[in-house]
């Protein structure tokens, strides 16, 4: 019964959707009055008697962190098909590119939100840090090899998952994006050297230029979780923690009066 | 952007919801129950359409029924205070 009133529009369900529901539970419409309630959500829709509440305007600099993901991405990818289609071997341009990726990555990330994620935060830190501290302790051999590319590892998608966390984007959307962004080049990669190493078929030549080709998923991922957040906004670390008021919590709308 | 045309086809429904409220605040269910008993088969659709023009244009607002403050209506004081057969009147124009 419930699909019937979601024909109704948003601002008429954020205002008589509860009771609608009650009304249908406690007196089952029958199929005339099913058809009643179809003709009631289209003239809802086409002549609206209620409004959404307007939304408070943003505040500039909750845009920061999203245009600064953005930029990130944007940089990454620059660099990447600057190493990859260049002139080369002087990648110095594309080099600038891929520091100033780095950089912003980072940059964009605290904000108020840190402080719910702080257990998560501080795991993956942990391991970032623990895994770097081995790999000193160790002497910089294969283990400490494989350490400090788990530590990287665990930077480059802990680094994406916390912008896309920041960004409002699902757990499901937060694991494609470290999956098809980070996890499946990689695989990629490895698959195609060992393919190489062990059986001397080269299906793709792995040279620099084709590597950070699969780098690119990673940029395109900061681009589009940077896109997100700069369109859903943000608080910065020096705003003050944004709380939401009653009618922005329920999405409240408003019957207006002439 | 809120429509401001008339009542059209709710306006009977609309007459039949203030008739309703006339002697008090009404429950939502109870004042469904009232309207129909007052002119037959009327359905949820309807009614809504009705009530939402009607709280749109001042003549009934949401009344506190106990607990369950968001779930009763009731006529507005101008309407409530012998504006009732003028409103109704503007219904029809």
């Amino acid at each position: 019964m419930s699909r019937l009133v979601r024909l109704y529009p948003g601002p008429w369900r954020e205002r008589y959707e509860a009771e609608f529901l009650q009304l249908i539970e406690d007196r089952p419409p029958s199929p005339m009055e099913r058809l009643d309630i179809i003709r009631g959500a289209l003239d809802a829709r086409l002549h609206p008697q209620v409004v959404e509440a307007a939304p408070e305007p943003m505040p500039w600099t909750h845009r920061l962190p999203g245009l600064l993901s953005l930029s990130a991405g944007l940089a990454l990818c620059l660099a990447v098909l600057g190493i990859s289609f260049g002139p080369g071997p002087d990648w110095g341009a594309a080099a600038s590119f891929l520091g100033i990726a780095v950089i912003l990555m980072p940059i964009s990330l605290p904000g108020d939100y840190l402080g719910s994620q702080r257990r998560r935060l501080v795991l993956v830190g942990g391991a970032f840090g623990g895994s770097l501290a081995a790999a000193n302790v160790l002497g910089w051999g294969v283990a400490a090899q494989v350490l400090g590319t788990l530590a990287t590892l665990v930077a480059i998608c802990g680094l994406l998952a916390t912008a896309a966390l920041r960004a409002g984007i699902a757990p499901r959307g937060r694991w494609i994006a470290v999956v098809g962004g980070v996890l499946l080049p990689l695989i990629l990669v490895a698959g195609i050297t060992l393919v190489r190493e062990t059986t001397g078929v080269t299906i793709v030549d792995v040279t620099a230029s084709t590597t950070a080709l699969f780098a690119l998923p990673y940029g395109l991922a900061w681009l589009i979780v940077g896109l997100r957040m700069a369109v859903r906004g943000s608080p910065t670390i020096v705003d003050r923690p944004t709380v939401p008021s009653a009618a922005g919590r329920s999405g409240a709308a408003e019957v207006t009066q002439p | 952007m809120v429509d401001g045309r008339g009542f059209g086809r709710f306006a009977e429904p609309a007459r039949l919801v203030l008739v309703a409220l006339r002697d008090g605040p009404r429950q939502h269910v109870r004042l469904f129950d009232e309207v129909r008993a007052l002119d037959g088969p009327i359905g949820p659709g309807t009614l809504y359409a009705a009530v939402a023009r009607l709280e749109r244009l001042g003549l009934i607002e949401r009344a506190t029924n106990g607990n369950d403050g968001m779930r009763a209506y009731r006529l507005t004081g101008s309407v409530a205070g012998g504006g009732l057969a003028s409103a109704i009147e503007g219904l029809y124009r």
